[in-house]
């Protein structure tokens, strides 16, 4: 192993690469990259693997869009030839009440101002782009034809091949354990197999990100809760969009293999690191789904998993460089939406470490909390 | 929900047997098998087993199996065939798919215990073409044979010649199959050689140190040949050696694996023993798994065979049914211990020692982790609780500056009658008095922070920390009486008071000097935040 690195990116989940690609892109070397498992084996390999434009603050439009950008071209730009299922089949979100379907209105009237594709729906509408949906409470959707589904295995290891082709070093099964510090500079990061000397660390670590942040003495709010998914058997394609609705807390999509991806939020949820499976999961999951997707009573469940939502105050990621420690950067606290918006996060954390010029405005830092600068983002779930 | 005293997973052997010791001490036992039919892989044995008298010698193991279903059910066990266990969750809920008259549903039935008898699942080899229709496991053609009465093919190629590969030869040419011969890397024969001779009498040929090299065939007509090569000492494949013979199945006996997700799924940790086929839960002697109440019996724990599974599923539900109540425990040794003298006869000869000595293994490993986990540390805050009678929430060294410079601190709280700090210290900082019982008390005024008392207490509770040390580290000082002693400079994982890994520290300073006596100090430093706890590190193997 290395004993020496430019900078050592803790993290191998597809934010982590998505960063170390970005860096070696622009021309830095000796890029390490740390995963105490294997690549995607965190939250990324356990999302509900959903890509959408459809949000209710500027800056979410413009990071969703961007990288939506990368991702419709991500074979290309990365130069790998594995297919990453991109299945623009859009996202169908729904309103239960007359003020959610207020601020879908709001939200669609900014949305199209940058150029995202979404448009009003009425119930009737949306019907004819899901005829088997229960309408039910429904007051109208909305809905953006270029959102869909991505396999995030694939979109990982895209990051991790073409990093490596500019000599990246990812260290899987090896997990960062201290960062040494001395006079407000990081000195070196010790590792289960070695120490490595660095000036420069990345926080990329998901659901131990607050872990990660003490070893380097600097406290962060962010909190990992589990969320629990399941997946059905594969069947012919019924489904085509991402269907999902905040106040009735549900998403469902068929993916590319026919089968269907699905989860809630749990309101009573605890945080910790628990991602073992529940049967109290499946059978909630079971009965909302099967009421707003009645087909769905036939297709039979083949398994389950969970993983961890890594949440901040506000549900808005920390993407900064810190203020007390010279060389400490977070790209954290993604509070569950981190897959879709990698591309673009990797591109600005390159940016931010490099001192060059972000290519777009964002205001992500860690201090909001302690200003009560908090991002009021109404489209989350 | 279905409430049960004890729910068994598998009405194989092992399970089945399980079942039957409980419900004859009275526990109300539900059994879950996925198979239309229970019995596990006792219907496919028509051959007479081996063993003692104890152990029904010379019986068939499908006259075995028909005997213990009809007992379980004499005894009032609820069979549930058809049925699969998908899941064992939170506080011993488990998932059933049930299927009952043909209509299917989710049952959660929650247990006071489990007895998971899953079973194992055939190892496969891969080479050119394995996945041709016609390539199988040799457990698969036996069930076919056996169980479907389909013979899958005409003339048959047997990979590996364990007790598998030789019993479903014979078994193979009993059903009118002609197996053109049976092949091994190794340079002998696995199995029993009675076995062998059986098929050897039929002049069915073994190719030893042999190994396939690929399967002929396309996907409409499946295997229409294979070739086969000897291997060199390393088990690689001699060019030039290669023969085509003319087969349309091949069949594969490379072992077992023991199918273990679900006690993973439970929370049983497992270890992986190579002799036992791969990934096994641990298990004590009584067969309950690292998770309490829940019990790993038959191919599950190591792929053995029948009898050995059968008397493992008696052991558990014994002891099972002694923790619900239901027989008392002397009687219930008596049973247990007349089992495991039983057990260890069947891992006799050179054919079980392998297996006996993985089982003591599994076991040993099993009480090395519970220790750890139920080990009482000595705690040093309760201890300190005791003495002074106040609340402590935690040992601090807050009353020191962070410009104060090196300073002892001394952490003897007992009355012993010892004081050798007090005549160490030259400047008079450490006082006992009278009597030698009195608890020492540091004058920090006078601590001019030298470290001279340090390898004078024959307690080691002396240390001495230096907050100074740079903006954001301290160190601490302690003496170190192990045989390898730390080099300044090196990086060592800094420990608490109970031998906790905190953080990485630096050794910045090791002092053996003559009038220390053998007792070197070493000084490491810590971030500011573990000064309080660090207190040793871990001794490197």
């Amino acid at each position: 192993m290395k004993n020496k690195a430019e900078i050592v990116i803790i993290g191998g989940g597809v934010i982590g690469a998505s960063i170390a690609y970005s860096l070696a892109d622009k021309g830095m070397k000796d890029i390490v990259v740390l995963e105490k498992n294997y690549i995607a084996s965190g939250s990324t390999g356990s999302c509900g693997a959903g890509i959408r434009q459809q949000w209710g603050t500027k800056m979410n439009c413009i990071l969703s869009k961007k990288s939506m950008e990368i991702f419709e071209n991500l074979n290309e730009i990365l130069k790998v030839k594995r297919d990453i299922e991109l299945k623009q089949g859009g996202y169908l979100l729904l309103a239960y009440s007359e003020k959610e379907f207020k601020q879908f209105k709001e939200n669609i009237k900014l949305q199209n101002s940058i150029g995202i594709p979404s448009q009003l729906l009425t119930v009737k509408e949306a019907k004819e782009i899901v005829p088997q949906l229960n309408g039910e409470g429904i007051k109208g959707a909305t809905y953006c034809p270029t959102d869909g589904h991505i396999n995030p295995f694939r979109v990982n290891q895209a990051y991790v091949e073409a990093a490596r082709r500019k000599s990246v070093q990812f260290y899987t099964y090896t997990s960062a354990q201290d960062i040494i510090t001395q006079n407000n500079e990081i000195k070196s990061v010790v590792t289960d197999r070695g120490v490595i000397e660095t000036n420069k660390v990345v926080n990329a670590a998901g659901g131990f990100s607050k872990e990660v942040s003490l070893m380097a003495g600097i406290d962060i709010p962010t909190k990992s809760e589990r969320h629990q998914i399941l997946v059905t058997e594969q069947v012919n394609p019924i489904l085509k969009p991402m269907v999902m609705s905040f106040s009735y807390n549900i998403y469902c999509q068929q993916i590319p293999d026919g089968s269907f991806v699905m989860g809630y939020g749990d309101p009573d949820e605890q945080y910790s690191h628990n991602i073992k499976s529940s049967w109290q999961f499946l059978e909630e999951m079971a009965k909302k789904a099967t009421y707003l997707l009645p087909f769905l009573k036939d297709i039979r469940v083949i398994r389950q998993w969970a993983g961890l939502y890594n949440i901040t105050p506000d549900a808005q990621p920390i993407l900064d460089a810190s203020d007390e420690l010279k060389g400490f950067f977070m790209a954290v606290g993604f509070s569950g939406h981190g897959f879709m918006i990698a591309p673009f996060t990797g591109v600005l954390m390159a940016e931010m470490i490099l001192g060059e010029k972000l290519s777009m405005n964002i205001k992500l830092d860690l201090k909001r909390f302690e200003h009560d600068r908090l991002i009021l983002e109404p489209s989350v779930v | 929900m279905i409430k049960m005293e004890m729910v068994v997973i598998g009405a194989g052997p092992a399970g089945l047997s399980s079942a039957i010791e409980a419900a004859k001490e009275g526990v109300e036992v539900l059994l879950v098998d996925e198979n239309l039919k229970a019995g596990g892989q006792l219907f496919k044995q028509i051959h007479k087993f081996f063993g003692s008298s104890d152990h029904r010698a010379g019986v068939r193991g499908i006259d075995i199996g028909k005997e213990l279903i009809n007992e379980s059910r004499k005894l009032g066990v609820n069979i549930w065939l058809n049925s699969i266990a998908i899941g064992i969750f939170d506080d011993k809920n488990i998932l059933i798919k049930q299927n009952k008259n043909g209509r299917e549903s989710l049952k959660r039935v929650q247990a006071d215990k489990i007895i998971i008898a899953t079973g194992a699942s055939e190892k496969v080899i891969n080479f050119t073409n394995w996945t041709l229709p016609g390539v199988m496991g040799a457990g698969a053609a036996q069930t076919m044979i056996n169980v479907h009465r389909v013979l899958p093919g005409d003339r048959f190629l047997m990979v590996g010649t364990g007790n598998v590969g030789l019993i479903v030869s014979y078994q193979l040419i009993q059903a009118g199959a002609k197996v053109v011969g049976l092949i091994d890397a190794a340079e002998e024969v696995g199995g029993y050689g009675v076995h062998a001779a059986k098929i050897a009498r039929k002049g069915v040929p073994f190719y030893l140190n042999h190994t396939i090299i690929k399967a002929d065939g396309n996907n409409k007509d499946g295997v229409t040949g294979a070739v086969i090569a000897e291997v060199d000492d390393n088990w690689q494949p001699i060019s030039g050696t290669e023969k085509e013979l003319k087969v349309d199945v091949i069949t594969l006996a490379a072992g077992l694996k023991p199918l273990s997700e679900l006690a993973n799924m439970a929370g049983c940790k497992r270890t992986y023993i190579s002799e036992l086929g791969g990934w096994v839960p641990l298990h004590n002697e009584n067969m309950e798994s690292t998770v309490s109440g829940v019990y790993v019996v038959g191919d599950v724990t190591g792929v053995e065979e029948a009898n050995t599974a059968l008397e493992e599923g008696r052991l558990a539900g014994i002891d099972a049914a002694e923790k619900l109540g239901r027989i008392a425990a002397k009687e219930s040794n008596n049973k247990k211990k007349n089992i495991t003298k039983r057990v260890k006869n069947l891992r006799l000869g050179p054919f079980g020692e392998n297996r006996l000595k993985a089982k003591e293994k599994l076991i040993k490993e099993y009480y090395e982790l519970t220790d750890k986990d139920c080990r009482e540390k000595y705690d040093p805050v309760k201890a300190m609780e005791h003495q002074s009678g106040e609340k402590i929430k935690r040992i601090s060294v807050d009353h020191i500056d962070k410009t104060q410079g090196p300073v002892a601190v001394i952490e003897c709280n007992q009355e012993i009658p010892c004081n050798p700090c007090e005549l160490a210290c030259k400047f008079g900082a450490i006082e006992i008095g009278e009597p030698i019982t009195n608890i020492p008390i540091l004058n920090e005024e006078k601590c001019t922070g030298c470290g001279l008392c340090l390898p004078q207490c024959p307690g080691l509770a002396i240390f001495l920390i230096d907050k100074s040390y740079s903006s954001d580290k301290s160190t601490v000082a302690f003496p170190y009486e192990y045989k390898h002693i730390p080099k300044k400079g090196d990086i060592v994982d800094a420990v608490d008071r109970q031998g906790n890994y905190l953080c990485k520290a630096e050794v910045v300073k090791v002092l053996q000097l003559e009038k220390f006596d053998k007792t070197p100090i070493v000084t490491i430093s810590v971030l500011d935040k573990y000064i309080d706890d660090a207190r040793n590190i871990k001794m490197s193997d």
